[in-house]
């Protein structure tokens, strides 16, 4: 498959020297000038590594994150921190939304507080449904931004954003899915949704199921990235048929030294602090950095869109 | 029999991804649907028709519930309304509906027919895949459901993911229903709602 081929040559991936034990550092370190930090972010005291493009869409990624814990709010801190450079406008949400009790004073402490400076700003948040969130209640609470729905799509500049309810996917949900991939005429096509498809985590394990349903979908439709979280660690896993994969599931909760190694799946593995995404698409390259609880960078890169010579 | 035809008939036509190694094997989804047919196909017409009657119960059930006088849940910032209003449908549903009774939907006829589907679909080939999903969503215990009771999760407890290849094997419900899986019981929940229908024990091995 040439998809891997481009995948092996033009990978450009950097992790930190003296990284918290516990990461599985094995992506190829060579021509790691992936991204040019701007000024802005050395006078900010930030390690940016998105080199921030005119007309670039910018997200962050967030996922198991609803504990409403000094956890929690460290990471959303670091988000408020880097917001301040990149300037992102909409955080996409793996699941987990909202542990434990759903009253307004849950949604309060567990969401609208820890992100008030960025819902300040007007930043978006799109939510997929993890097992510990209430369906009925989230998909209608209105900064989820699901419309109501269980399972949706919305479009930022050149990326199509597919968010799925790995709850209950039923036949409908993969009909629906099938002809929304089929229709996208969208540059880059990316999934998200709670439950792992590929994962070296040992709490829960993939889902094989759901991941022999889903994975003929976004190879035949040219799937270009997937989220998921639902383990408390982070993990950027080895392409799968070509499709990148990450498992960002500790912006909450963590589950230590959760990780088997050595495995062969992961690329980037870390379960040693809590974590989020910063990602950026701009043309046929998507950046993208996670960032730990303490503000350390755990890994960054660029991934090219698949079936280009990207540089 | 729509509900018959409409049984995995999305599949068609779907490509086997290269997988990992795995605990499982895993089986195309053609193979799945092929499956599904096939534990359908061994029904006999009698019962078929079951089926056909209990998919026509939960589409009464639905167009009653349409019917009430409730506002349905919509997107709001104000989660007390959200709960008022998922709390004032149930109080008209079960109104409507008060002397519902275990058995009603899943009614004595169609359970030895759902029961059949079940262990049939979790003895064959897709097994083994289906029991690895239910084991890796942390698996709810039994619990007590009550029909016309909330769905027991008001207290943040997490629900089960019901695996996309069981649903598969199972007659496809209208929208605003779903099944759900407690311990070895299949129950069926209003997700407006968030009320208990009606529930099948024992139906999973």
């Amino acid at each position: 498959m040439h998809v891997a081929k481009y995948l092996a040559l033009a990978l450009l991936v950097c992790a930190p020297p003296g990284l918290p034990g516990g990461q599985t550092a094995v992506d190829s370190k060579a021509g790691a000038a992936a991204a040019t930090a701007p000024p802005s972010s050395a006078a900010n005291g930030l390690n940016l590594k998105l080199p921030l493009k005119n007309g670039s869409v910018r997200w962050a990624v967030i996922g198991d994150n609803g504990t409403g814990d000094r956890a929690e709010q460290a990471v959303a801190g670091q988000m408020q921190r880097y917001w301040q450079v990149v300037k992102f406008n909409f955080v996409t949400m793996d699941g987990d939304n909202i542990y434990g009790g759903h009253s307004p004073g849950d949604f309060q402490r567990k969401f609208e507080q820890p992100y008030k400076p960025l819902l300040d700003e007007g930043v978006k948040f799109y939510a997929s449904l993890g097992n510990h969130d209430d369906p009925d209640i989230e998909r209608n609470y209105k900064p989820f931004d699901m419309g109501g729905n269980r399972y949706y799509t919305f479009t930022k500049g050149d990326v199509q954003f597919f968010v799925l309810d790995s709850n209950y996917m039923d036949p409908q949900q993969l009909s629906w899915v099938d002809d929304k991939l089929k229709n996208s005429t969208a540059k880059w096509k990316i999934a998200y949704f709670h439950h792992p498809l590929f994962t070296a985590a040992r709490y829960h394990g993939p889902d094989v199921d759901l991941r022999s349903q889903l994975m003929p979908l976004f190879t035949k439709y040219g799937v270009n990235a997937v989220w998921y979280g639902h383990e408390h660690v982070y993990e950027r896993i080895k392409p799968q048929s070509g499709i990148y994969f990450f498992l960002e599931g500790c912006s909450g909760e963590l589950r230590f030294h959760n990780l088997r190694k050595p495995n062969d799946l992961d690329q980037v593995g870390f379960d040693t602090d809590r974590a989020f995404m910063l990602v950026e698409v701009a043309g046929d390259q998507m950046y993208f950095q996670t960032i730990s609880a303490s503000g350390e960078t755990v890994v960054s890169g660029m991934l090219p869109r698949q079936g280009t010579t990207s540089q | 029999m729509n509900t018959l035809k409409a049984i995995g008939t999305f599949g068609l036509g779907l490509m086997l991804a290269a997988l990992p190694s795995s605990a499982v094997t895993l089986q195309t989804p053609e193979q799945d649907e092929a499956a599904a047919k096939a534990s359908i196909a061994a029904l006999s017409d009698a019962e078929r028709a079951q089926l056909k009657a209990f998919s026509d119960r939960v589409k009464a059930y639905v167009k009653m519930q349409r019917q009430l006088p409730a506002d349905k849940l919509s997107p709001t910032k104000d989660v007390t309304k959200l709960d008022q209003q998922r709390k004032a449908l149930r109080d008209a549903l079960q109104r409507a509906r008060p002397n519902a009774k275990q058995g009603e939907i899943f009614a004595p006829e169609v359970a030895p027919v759902f029961r059949k589907l079940l262990h049939a679909t979790m003895a064959g080939p897709e097994g083994p895949k289906i029991r690895a999903s239910l084991n890796h969503a942390e698996p709810i215990g039994p619990r007590d459901l009550t029909v016309n009771g909330a769905y027991p999760n008001t207290q943040g407890q997490p629900m089960q993911s019901v695996p996309p290849t069981l649903l598969l094997n199972l007659p496809v419900l209208p929208k605003g229903v779903e099944y759900r899986i407690t311990g070895h019981t299949l129950s069926l929940r209003d997700a407006d709602a968030n009320m208990v229908v009606d529930f099948l024990p024992d139906a999973l091995p």
